[in-house]
């Protein structure tokens, strides 16, 4: 054994630490070592030193502070103190609170379409200009559309037929005249589509939403509410102006019971009457009808006579739930 | 309670169930070890009750965890010489203040005034000795030749093959067998 190994042992040594096989070879390197020995005595000096120092004694009160923080905290010390946290913790705490709930309305609108609908800002039309050129556009064979924006309806009707939405010659179907001898006017602002198309949806039933009603139910019913509402005079004139919807024909007996029925027939479906001619010994009265409660006039003047439309025009309802129908009575 | 009562079964299961009573022994029988090696680690008297109140809040917190596979006391040094070297790696280390030193005292205090200032000098030349040891050694001489802890015992509280406390026991002493030179015989 060298000197070297010999001193990493002497700490056990002294220590009485050391294995006895391992004791002997570190005894006996001792024996012949001189230097090694006094390197011992050193050690055992050293470590003599340090087991004299006298043990460290806690401060007074020591263990009172200890079982005091062991004790539970009670529920509403808990509370206060998280109330009275300092603001370098609530601040950061609270504004990530607000972007985390920020994102959540986001999210939740996002995936909500009836609360993506109530949160968009709806901009005003633009100002009509008269002098604006026609804006033709192609519809597919057996449509026809129609634009005609409601606030120009509602302020100033449209000049001509130029704003109409005018069908391709090559895709246009051809289409036999509505009506045989109606009047010319009517016949010429008519388009008639290919095939009859199924009247508006019924009126909604009367009487209080049901309780269930949904957001976007109850906003998509007051939209219906407020369009069936009754045309102000600019509007009835803007709205008579354009191409009748519906060209009919009424057949009865008696032209005059026919016409002076009219009236309360209007009034029960929430039309008004905009024209009233003599045609010959025939009479035409245009009216204006909600879309919605065709069917039910149709019923009506079915009972005073044999109604004939050849049909309803598909028309693309982006302003108006009116229908503008010229009204031939013939006995 | 003393020391050696306290890996009794009965005061164990007595801390495991939560006895307030038993805790209280428990700081109160230990108290001064725990509290010594963080002085003698930390060389603050603040935080080494700072770090000693919370070696006892720990195992306080954990009874329900503990075996019984070492002794209580194994414990305790391992949680206190743990937290405190983490507190001496960490960059907050607040720097000692010559005011809070400690004073390390030997037994023996009969003699006159010249034995007194000796025996001073020797305190200060010690303690400064043990405080310039780096921190992985101090802690074993500490924890053996202070606080009388086995071989064994300080490989386990320190989770160290017993090899290495060995070496690291050794060259603490031979570097503190170095500075005190003039004190020894």
């Amino acid at each position: 054994m060298t000197c070297h190994d010999a001193r990493e042992w002497l700490g056990a040594l002294v220590d009485d630490a050391i294995d006895p096989a391992r004791r002997v070879e570190v005894e006996a390197h001792l024996l012949a070592c001189a230097e090694c020995r006094l390197e011992l005595e050193g050690l055992r000096a050293t470590v003599g030193l340090l087991r004299r120092v006298e043990p460290a004694r806690a401060p007074a009160g020591f263990v009172d502070r200890v079982m005091e923080r062991a004790r539970p905290t009670p529920w509403y010390r808990r509370v206060a103190a998280w109330l009275f946290l300092p603001l370098s913790v609530k601040l950061p705490a609270e504004a990530a609170a607000i972007v985390v709930i920020a994102g959540l309305a986001m999210l939740l609108i996002d995936r909500t379409p009836e609360l993506r609908d109530a949160a968009r800002v709806e901009r005003p039309a633009p100002p009509p200009r008269s002098d604006a050129p026609s804006q033709p556009l192609r519809t597919a064979p057996g449509r026809e559309t129609r634009e005609t924006p409601g606030k120009q309806i509602a302020t100033a009707p449209p000049a001509s037929r130029a704003e109409e939405i005018r069908v391709a010659p090559s895709e246009k179907p051809p289409a036999p005249p509505v009506a045989r001898g109606e009047d010319t006017r009517v016949a010429s602002s008519e388009q008639v589509a290919p095939a009859p198309v199924p009247a508006a949806p019924p009126a909604p039933a009367p009487g209080p939403p049901a309780a269930a009603e949904s957001f976007g139910e109850k906003r998509e019913r007051g939209q219906m509410e407020r369009k069936l509402s009754a045309p102000s005079a600019g509007r009835v004139a803007g709205l008579s102006a354009r191409p009748a919807d519906v060209a009919g024909r009424l057949e009865v007996r008696d032209r005059s019971v026919a016409v002076a029925a009219l009236p309360d027939l209007l009034s029960k479906v929430g039309g008004s009457e905009t024209a009233r001619r003599q045609d010959g010994s025939d009479v035409i009265i245009e009216v204006l009808i909600p879309e919605v409660r065709y069917d039910d006039f149709a019923r009506s003047l079915e009972a005073l006579g044999v109604w004939n439309a050849p049909g309803l025009r598909q028309r693309v309802m982006l302003d108006s739930p009116y229908l503008h129908i010229p009204i031939r009575i013939a006995e | 309670m003393r020391e050696e009562g306290a890996d009794s079964p009965g005061f164990l299961d007595r801390l495991r169930a939560g006895d307030a009573r038993a805790f209280e022994e428990l700081v109160v029988s230990h108290q001064h070890r725990v509290f010594g090696v963080a002085l003698r680690m930390l060389n603050n008297g603040a935080e080494a009750e700072e770090i000693a109140q919370e070696t006892f809040l720990r195992v306080h917190g954990s009874l329900a965890e503990f075996r019984g596979d070492a002794k209580l006391s194994t414990w305790l040094y391992a949680i206190v010489s743990r937290l405190c070297l983490n507190r001496l790696a960490s960059a907050d280390r607040r720097v000692v203040r010559p005011g809070d030193e400690v004073l390390l005292r030997v037994a023996d205090t009969a003699g006159g005034p010249d034995a007194n200032a000796e025996r001073g000098e020797l305190e200060a030349a010690l303690h400064r000795a043990i405080a310039d040891l780096p921190d992985d050694r101090r802690v074993v001489v500490i924890l053996r030749d202070i606080e009388g802890m086995a071989y064994e015992e300080i490989a386990r509280a320190l989770d160290l093959e017993l090899g290495t406390v060995r070496s690291r026991l050794h060259r603490a002493r031979m570097d503190l067998k170095e500075k005190m030179e003039r004190f020894l015989p």
